[in-house]
């Protein structure tokens, strides 16, 4: 496609200076050859002109008689090589006697001695192209100019000299870079900045984990052209293609803002910003209901860590609706039926979300998905709900049904 | 570091000036390039000799036979040679009428021999004096006619004195064999005594140059004769008769290609130039052998 565009481009410029050098060829050949015609008359019609008025006295015709003879010496010439773009000219004395008042490439005025006096003979020249030489001289001729001027090298600009020095400094072979820093010229001055950034923290850090490869970054840059870099920080990117788990592709949709956090129920995962995560069945259901209360905003989705000793049953009762519902670990639902919402096993199951989402994320990626925490005043204990603004979680649409149902009874 | 220094190093020698400018240079060198492939030297302009005046006689019997004539003035040609070319009585042996004309001193010896010009209006004794037994080739139609030759000036009064032309300058032609503007002038300066050394004489090429430089002022005196009144523009001119009159030259045929009737053709036509000849012209149509 860009090649069929560059020749399409090649071929109208081809157009174009063909005619501009046709019809330059065409004025200055007319000039040349008058330039030159009048030379030759100079030296070839003055001195007979003034020689045929040499046994002249009287007679007022006598002009007449005299252009007629030079007028018919000089009707039609003929050029015999093949390769003259002039191929035939005529010469016509229009006055032996003129004033010089006409410049044009068809006149030309020859001076000569009329006694002592100087006269101006006027001839106009009528020119016989040979069209077909003249139309192959200038577009053969315009097509090896543009063939030079399409091969130059281009200049390298202060940018290309910039990400060069960038891309070299990260012990990448000078051809690649220059590959690259050719291309990135042609990005956008913000997804230059965006990508400088990027590539300068990584200059500043020596250590540059293996799994990352800096060329395979600027040609992912090059390829997918992102654009809305302004929601994506530079850091938490990095952050998140430090972990060997996420391409590059996945690493700017998760950072990407806003964080989005969905949850299918079918395969006991989630998906923040496209990204799945395969969470183990409880915790699942535990993060479930954590986001079930924050979305239907249940005392603002803060959940009380219930004491060391009195199990929560409430909360039990709805927590174990879900797991019953949809085939929840059997395990998981004898103890909480048995015993109710425990504090040790509801602080176990935040730490296995945690720690699943820091295994998958990394610590600075998992953040907003985890947990706020505040201590309770009236009671003294911790309660913990979801980070993330309730906008941005997705419950599976039967649950939330169900939630509002219950809510209402 | 080495790599670095290389980069700059490389980058630095090939800026957008250096671009622009090798632009520039392939524009310039591809319009040299189609100014030279498109520039030609025109043939030759086959622009040979202009005096002459040439003419087909209507009703002609033969097919390529010229009567090559030759005159010494170039005025009039087309007159005479028309005349010629519409006379029913040469279309019998020629088919063209080429009349040339040349200064007198241009005809060679070898011209009359090989009767290069069938046709002559020539003096004779220079004709004479260029091949021997001339009478033998050419026949004479009409014999010289005289032409009535003045001094002519700006002054008002002047006489062909020493003391009178010391201050002049007269004017001749260059060609020493001009009878009108040369040697006739100066035959007569020598008969009133005058040193031709001690005067100021100027030469021109042309009839045209001389009586240009004489409406100049440039000089004083100039020889003439009846029909300098359409070249000389000058009202106040003073005229002193030469006594030597001057042979226009008679008219000559070949004898080779020699009848009557050619003969009063070319008689009757010669009265184009009865206006240089003045009051001679009747007698130019009394000729023996020609009627009316």
């Amino acid at each position: 496609m860009i090649m069929l565009k560059k020749r399409l481009f090649f071929l109208a410029c081809w157009l174009f200076s063909s005619i501009i050098l046709l019809v330059i060829a065409f004025f200055i050949s007319q000039l040349f050859f008058k330039s030159e015609i009048t030379k030759q008359l100079h030296t070839q019609l003055a001195p007979k002109l003034a020689e045929a008025f040499q046994q002249h006295m009287f007679d007022k015709h006598y002009k007449v008689l005299v252009k007629r003879n030079i007028n018919q010496q000089l009707a039609f010439i003929k050029d015999a090589s093949y390769l003259s773009v002039i191929k035939e000219y005529s010469l016509t004395v229009e006055a032996l006697f003129s004033a010089k008042n006409q410049n044009n490439l068809h006149t030309v005025y020859i001076p000569w001695c009329f006694g002592l006096k100087e006269a101006n003979a006027k001839l106009s020249i009528d020119y016989y192209f040979n069209w077909w030489l003249l139309i192959i001289l200038s577009c053969s001729v315009s097509f090896f100019a543009l063939l030079a001027l399409f091969s130059l090298p281009k200049p390298t600009s202060s940018i290309y000299k910039n990400w060069l020095f960038i891309i070299c400094k990260l012990n990448i072979t000078e051809d690649v870079a220059k590959h690259l820093s050719q291309k990135l010229e042609q990005n956008t001055e913000a997804q230059n900045l965006w990508l400088m950034t990027l590539l300068e923290s990584f200059t500043d850090t020596s250590e540059l984990p293996k799994h990352i490869q800096i060329d395979a970054l600027i040609i992912w840059f090059i390829e997918t052209q992102p654009q809305s870099l302004n929601k994506v920080s530079q850091t938490t990117f990095k952050a998140a293609i430090m972990q060997t788990n996420i391409t590059f592709d996945q690493a700017y949709k998760l950072v990407k803002e806003p964080s989005t956090l969905l949850f299918n129920i079918k395969s006991f995962s989630i998906t923040v910003n496209g990204f799945e995560i395969k969470l183990a069945k409880t915790p699942f259901f535990y993060y479930l209901w954590y986001a079930s209360l924050r979305v239907n905003n249940v005392q603002s989705g803060w959940l009380i860590n219930p004491s060391i000793n009195t199990p929560d049953i409430q909360s039990a009762k709805s927590l174990l609706l879900l797991m019953k519902e949809y085939k929840g670990h059997s395990k998981s639902i004898n103890e909480l039926e048995n015993h109710g919402l425990r504090a040790k096993t509801l602080d176990q199951n935040r730490n296995k979300i945690k720690e699943t989402l820091i295994d998958q994320l990394g610590e600075e990626l998992s953040l907003p998905y985890l947990f706020d925490l505040l201590r309770d005043t009236r009671t003294g204990r911790f309660q913990y709900r979801l980070k993330l603004d309730p906008d941005f979680i997705q419950l599976p649409k039967e649950i939330k049904h169900k939630y509002q149902e219950k809510n209402k009874l | 570091m080495v790599k670095l220094v290389n980069i700059s190093f490389n980058n630095f020698s090939y800026n957008l000036l250096h671009y622009r400018l090798a632009q520039l240079a392939i524009i310039l060198l591809s319009l040299a390039v189609i100014i030279a492939l498109t520039w030609q030297k025109p043939p030759k302009n086959p622009i040979s000799n202009l005096n002459y005046y040439q003419c087909k006689i209507t009703n002609t019997l033969v097919s390529q036979k010229t009567l090559n004539i030759l005159l010494p003035i170039a005025d009039n040609a087309e007159d005479f040679a028309e005349y010629l070319c519409n006379t029913p009585h040469i279309g019998q042996t020629f088919s063209h009428i080429n009349l040339n004309w040349q200064k007198r001193s241009d005809l060679t010896a070898e011209d009359l021999l090989k009767e290069k010009y069938q046709v002559l209006w020539a003096r004779q004794e220079s004709l004479k004096g260029m091949v021997l037994h001339f009478d033998d080739i050419y026949k004479m139609l009409l014999p010289s006619q005289k032409i009535p030759l003045f001094w002519l000036s700006h002054s008002e009064y002047f006489a062909l004195t020493t003391e009178f032309l010391t201050d002049k300058v007269i004017g001749l032609i260059k060609d020493q064999k001009s009878y009108s503007s040369y040697l006739v002038p100066i035959d007569s300066l020598k008969k009133q005594g005058i040193d031709i050394a001690k005067l100021q004489i100027n030469y021109y090429d042309s009839y045209k140059a001389l009586y240009d430089a004489f409406n100049r002022r440039e000089i004083d005196l100039v020889s003439g004769n009846n029909w300098f009144g359409s070249i000389i523009d000058i009202d106040r001119l003073t005229k002193i008769p030469i006594q030597h009159q001057l042979d226009s030259g008679g008219l000559y045929m070949a004898a080779s290609v020699f009848t009557p009737e050619i003969s009063c053709a070319l008689i009757s036509a010669f009265i184009a130039y009865s206006p240089l000849l003045d009051h001679e012209a009747a007698k130019l149509s009394m000729s023996k052998h020609c009627k009316e």
